[in-house]
């Protein structure tokens, strides 16, 4: 038995396209239709998208600017976390989007399987600073809001680092399991094919 | 406009190389044309990408491929290009000698199919790249291998089959000569 039997063995090739259905409406030409139609929706997505975020923040920032002492700070350093946090997941699902499907296959698992990772170490020195300057700006405003109730003691800032840090484990635990839902299989396969490669 | 025209004429030249890559991928009549179609939507997703610096056959081969690596199938009951244009998978081919007529070659094809399905992806690619005739330096260039090392790896594929075809025939004992 030699590989060489195999070579275009025509149980393998692909049967001849009948030529008139190559360019009718359900053949070749609906799917450039439909693929057109994919870009031109992705293109709306990211203008709305955009849109949405630049009304938000102009109103976020009016706010703000008619707000003063360190409440104004904290509302401040919470705008900022999330501005920095919407750019991040942005950022993330494009590169999802535009995966250089054309690279070398070992050069192309390799990158997919960063894409694919729910959140890399690379992530982490991102999502951390971030996730300091939402908490301190909650904090500021947790702490000045109720400062006048429990004067100077400190269960308030106590509760809100419990609480914050709560929804951070359930917010990592939540999207986690909703990213493996949706990437885990494709992540195994990754994986797999670059283990078996080593 | 322009990308319409290109991606039409990569789709018309190239549909039976695209169609024979996943072939080797899937045995599953339904996934392989589900990762044709994935192949072109892909194809035309990365258009922007193909600047002739490697053959057009090169890129559609990495598209291909990784395409396959990657392929899940999501939508069992969604109609393929390959299904509406009247494509129909080499199994279905009315003009496809039976298979009672030719019992040794088909023997020999389930054989080589369940030796493909237990290669690792990336010696499943170069295994279908070399038997679609590609020369060492382009299975490198699709795969990323260097030239050597993918000599290295269809020599030893090379032996790997002849090895398990051994085993295979003391094992059923059902083809006596090769």
């Amino acid at each position: 038995m030699e590989l060489e039997e195999f070579k275009m063995n025509d149980r393998f090739s692909a049967p001849n396209v009948p030529e008139k259905n190559v360019n009718n409406a359900n053949g070749l030409g609906g799917l450039i239709e439909e693929l057109k139609a994919a870009d031109q929706k992705g293109k709306r997505l990211v203008s709305r998208f955009m849109i949405i975020f630049f009304v938000l923040l102009g109103v976020y920032a009016i706010q703000i600017a008619t707000k003063n002492g360190p409440l104004s700070i904290g509302y401040e350093l919470l705008a900022a976390g999330f501005i920095f946090i919407l750019v991040y997941f942005f950022r993330k699902i494009i590169l999802i989007r535009r995966i250089d499907y054309s690279a070398p296959v070992i050069i192309f698992l390799r990158k997919a399987e960063k894409r694919y990772t729910f959140i890399t170490a690379a992530d982490w020195f991102i999502i951390i600073p971030i996730l300091g300057v939402i908490g301190t700006g909650g904090g500021y405003i947790v702490y000045y809001s109720f400062i006048k109730y429990f004067e100077d003691s400190p269960w308030p800032l106590v509760i809100y680092i419990i609480f914050f840090v709560s929804v951070i484990i359930f917010g990592f635990w939540a999207g986690k399991k909703d990213w493996k839902k949706e990437n885990g299989v494709i992540l195994d396969k990754i994986k797999k094919s670059i283990d078996e490669n080593r | 406009m322009e990308k319409e025209v290109l991606f039409r004429q990569i789709a018309d030249e190239n549909k039976g190389r695209i169609f024979r890559i996943c072939r080797y991928f899937f045995q599953d009549r339904e996934d392989c044309n589900d990762a044709c179609q994935e192949a072109l939507i892909r194809i035309w997703q990365n258009l922007s990408t193909f600047r002739n610096q490697s053959q057009l056959s090169t890129w559609i081969y990495r598209v291909t491929v990784n395409t396959c690596l990657t392929f899940i199938r999501k939508d069992k009951s969604r109609k393929t290009l390959f299904e509406l244009s009247g494509i129909r998978s080499p199994e279905n081919r009315p003009d496809e000698p039976i298979i009672e007529e030719n019992p040794q070659e088909e023997y020999k094809l389930q054989f080589f199919r369940r030796f493909m399905e237990e290669l690792s992806p990336v010696d499943r690619t170069a295994v279908s790249l070399y038997l679609e005739e590609l020369s060492t330096r382009q299975i490198a260039d699709v795969t990323g291998l260097s030239e050597s090392n993918v000599r290295v790896k269809i020599h030893r594929l090379k032996e790997k089959i002849k090895i398990k075809w051994k085993e295979e025939q003391n094992g059923t004992g059902r083809i006596q000569n090769e």
